[in-house]
């Protein structure tokens, strides 16, 4: 890859979002999240959405990721019309072409690793061989294969989260969604997982959109969208992100 | 299904999904329970006529159950048997007396059945041995049920009065206890004597027939009740008898109805408790459902799955509650508390509890539906 002190080339439209409206009822009170925002994401580019808590960037994620329906406006992802399409349709979609990751990494307390990871790849018709061989490739990607075979219990914080991110990757994602996934970790282990996230959207082409308002992730993003009040205030692009192990 | 999620979850979680196997498994324990003791308690209003042979039962028209009884006409012995189908006639005389054990105790209201002695009678010859009834041949003799004896204050071999007349203890039996008080067997002379001490009649309560096929009892039983209309007696093959009684303590009276409304209440209460503690095992891994649907699992796979979760956890209550139930059944029996559960009962019994465990699973998955991913996704 050839280094460029300059900012990267906007890439290639994965999500085009226009005029997204949500709002919240709580008893007689409607509060507005997000007001008419519009936007695009870039494949292959680690796109970070930053802002004071309640500004609406979770809302957002949830509105691209095709996991909550929008008052107006449209999303298309990957060409499609996301809100245009039926339940079992939306479901079907995010199988096969999304990954998230939580603040609460959200693991199932029974499986080991390599099952977590497995466990989707069953739902998308794989068969168990297949399936394990995936998963292995994940693991390895986040370096975890030599706990592949340990329960949640026993692993840290930070070895939770890139066993989620490997749940994410493995079903090979062209969208990879990010809420908050360093707010429970601490620097060494925020640092980690951020930088796998970066290397996901470089070696797969993948979009990665991660929200979240922990500074330290600023320098190791593609571009910066900085959200206040429903709207997107700043949208800047950094200067290319060196990994600094690849 | 490459991972098993439902039962490594089950396995692992233990402890999350106990209280919901120990609340199916006292629901479980309650019907169980309940249903044996509504057998057992409905069905002693005809022990009478279950722990005896015969196939048809004679009796007054319009008798409701056994104790209700009233005196037949002499003649009907004659008609009965007139009708070519009847091979024996076996009377029975049911008659009520005053029991007082020794001077100075008050007295105890019993009801005294009069059989023929014989060892091959068709009256309680299911609960008589052979060599216990021939002892009814000596006079002014009575046997009692084993769960009676303290209540006369009676001993076997001991003695006491009815209605002013001596009578000898001369052996007990058991599971004769029926509803509605004490009930005594004497042979049909000392019963006559015993209702003599108290008024002057020689009619009898029933006659009980065996018919040379009894694969004809309901035919036979239209035709007798043809002279029946006109001679002042009715005919109902047993079993249609004992169901009569049954559906008389059951439903006509209130001890009926309130226990009746109380295995309902049982029902629901377990229905509740169950369903409440499944959709809290439940809602223990709701984030991590709500991640999987994320990730484009449907919610028709992840009701799969904790339905799958519902049946183990039915099943293992079930199992527990099944040998709590035969424990608590054979505690019962052992102090002589009526309860009687056959294979149907039971497997319906069994079929409720799992659908019980089920209709929970379904609603615990009512618990994903709601907390949609935005909100749980943190």
């Amino acid at each position: 890859m050839t280094a460029s002190p300059l900012a990267r080339p906007p890439a290639a439209v994965a999500i085009r979002a226009t005029a997204l409206e949500k709002s919240y009822r709580t008893g007689r009170v409607d509060t507005v999240v997000l007001r008419g925002l519009s936007l695009e994401i870039g494949l292959g580019e680690l796109t970070l959405v930053s802002g004071p808590s309640g500004c609406g960037k979770s809302t957002l994620l949830s509105l691209l990721g095709g996991l909550q329906h929008p008052d107006a406006g449209q999303v298309q992802a990957l060409g499609v019309s996301l809100w245009s399409l039926a339940d079992k349709d939306l479901e079907r979609f995010r199988l096969e072409h999304t990954g998230f990751v939580f603040q609460g990494f959200n693991l199932f307390g029974a499986l080991t690793a390599l099952e977590q990871v497995m466990l989707p790849l069953g739902y998308l018709g794989l068969d168990r061989a297949t399936a394990r061989v995936r998963a292995q490739e994940a693991l390895a990607e986040v370096d975890m294969t030599e706990r592949a075979h340990l329960r949640p219990s026993a692993l840290s914080g930070g070895e939770k989260q890139r066993v989620a991110i490997a749940r994410a990757l493995a079903k090979q994602p062209q969208l990879l969604f990010a809420d908050e996934p360093t707010s429970a970790l601490d620097a060494a282990n925020g640092h980690r997982v951020i930088e796998i996230l970066h290397r996901i959207a470089r070696h797969h082409g993948c979009a990665v959109l991660c929200v979240s308002h922990d500074p330290r992730l600023f320098d190791q993003s593609d571009r910066i969208l900085q959200m206040e009040d429903g709207r997107i205030l700043t949208d800047r692009r950094q200067p290319e992100y060196k990994e600094s192990a690849a | 299904m490459i991972v098993a999620l439902a039962r490594k979850t089950l396995v692992h979680e233990w402890r999350r999904f106990l209280p919901a196997v120990m609340a199916v498994a006292f629901s479980g324990l309650l019907l169980l329970v309940q249903t044996a003791l509504v057998l057992g308690v409905f069905g002693s209003a005809a022990v009478f006529i279950d722990k005896s042979q015969g196939d048809l039962w004679i009796g007054y028209p319009g008798t409701q159950s056994v104790e209700l009884g009233r005196a037949l006409p002499l003649d009907t012995e004659l008609w009965l048997r007139l009708d070519p189908a009847v091979a024996r006639v076996e009377a029975f005389l049911w008659t009520d007396g005053d029991w007082r054990s020794h001077a100075g105790q008050g007295a105890v209201s019993v009801s005294v059945s009069g059989i023929a002695p014989r060892t091959d009678g068709l009256l309680f010859a299911y609960a008589l041995p052979a060599e216990l009834r021939e002892r009814l041949n000596q006079p002014d003799s009575v046997i009692i049920d084993r769960a009676d004896l303290s209540k006369l204050g009676a001993t076997v071999g001991g003695r006491a009065r009815i209605n002013g007349r001596q009578v000898q203890v001369v052996g007990v039996a058991q599971q004769l206890r029926a509803l509605g008080g004490v009930n005594l067997l004497a042979s049909l002379d000392t019963a006559r004597h015993l209702r003599d001490a108290a008024d002057n009649d020689s009619r009898m309560t029933y006659y009980v027939v065996k018919l040379h096929d009894p694969a004809q009892a309901e035919a036979v039983a239209a035709r007798l009740n043809v002279a029946g209309a006109r001679h002042g007696f009715q005919a109902w093959s047993r079993s249609e008898f004992s169901r009569r009684a049954v559906s008389f303590w059951m439903l006509e009276t209130g001890a009926g109805l309130g226990v009746l409304f109380m295995s309902a209440v049982v029902c629901v209460v377990g229905v509740v408790i169950t369903s409440q503690t499944l959709m809290a095992a439940v809602a223990g891994s709701v984030s991590e459902y709500a991640t999987l649907h994320a990730l484009g699992v449907g919610l028709r796979e992840l009701r799969r799955v904790v339905l799958e979760q519902a049946a183990w956890v039915g099943a293992g209550g079930l199992l527990l509650g099944a040998l709590g139930s035969a424990g608590a059944l054979l505690l019962a029996r052992q102090h002589d508390v009526p309860v009687a559960l056959g294979l149907l009962p039971g497997l319906a019994c069994a079929v409720l509890v799992m659908a019980i465990s089920l209709f929970s699973g379904v609603a615990a998955v009512r618990v994903l539906r709601h907390a949609d991913a935005a909100t749980l996704l943190r």
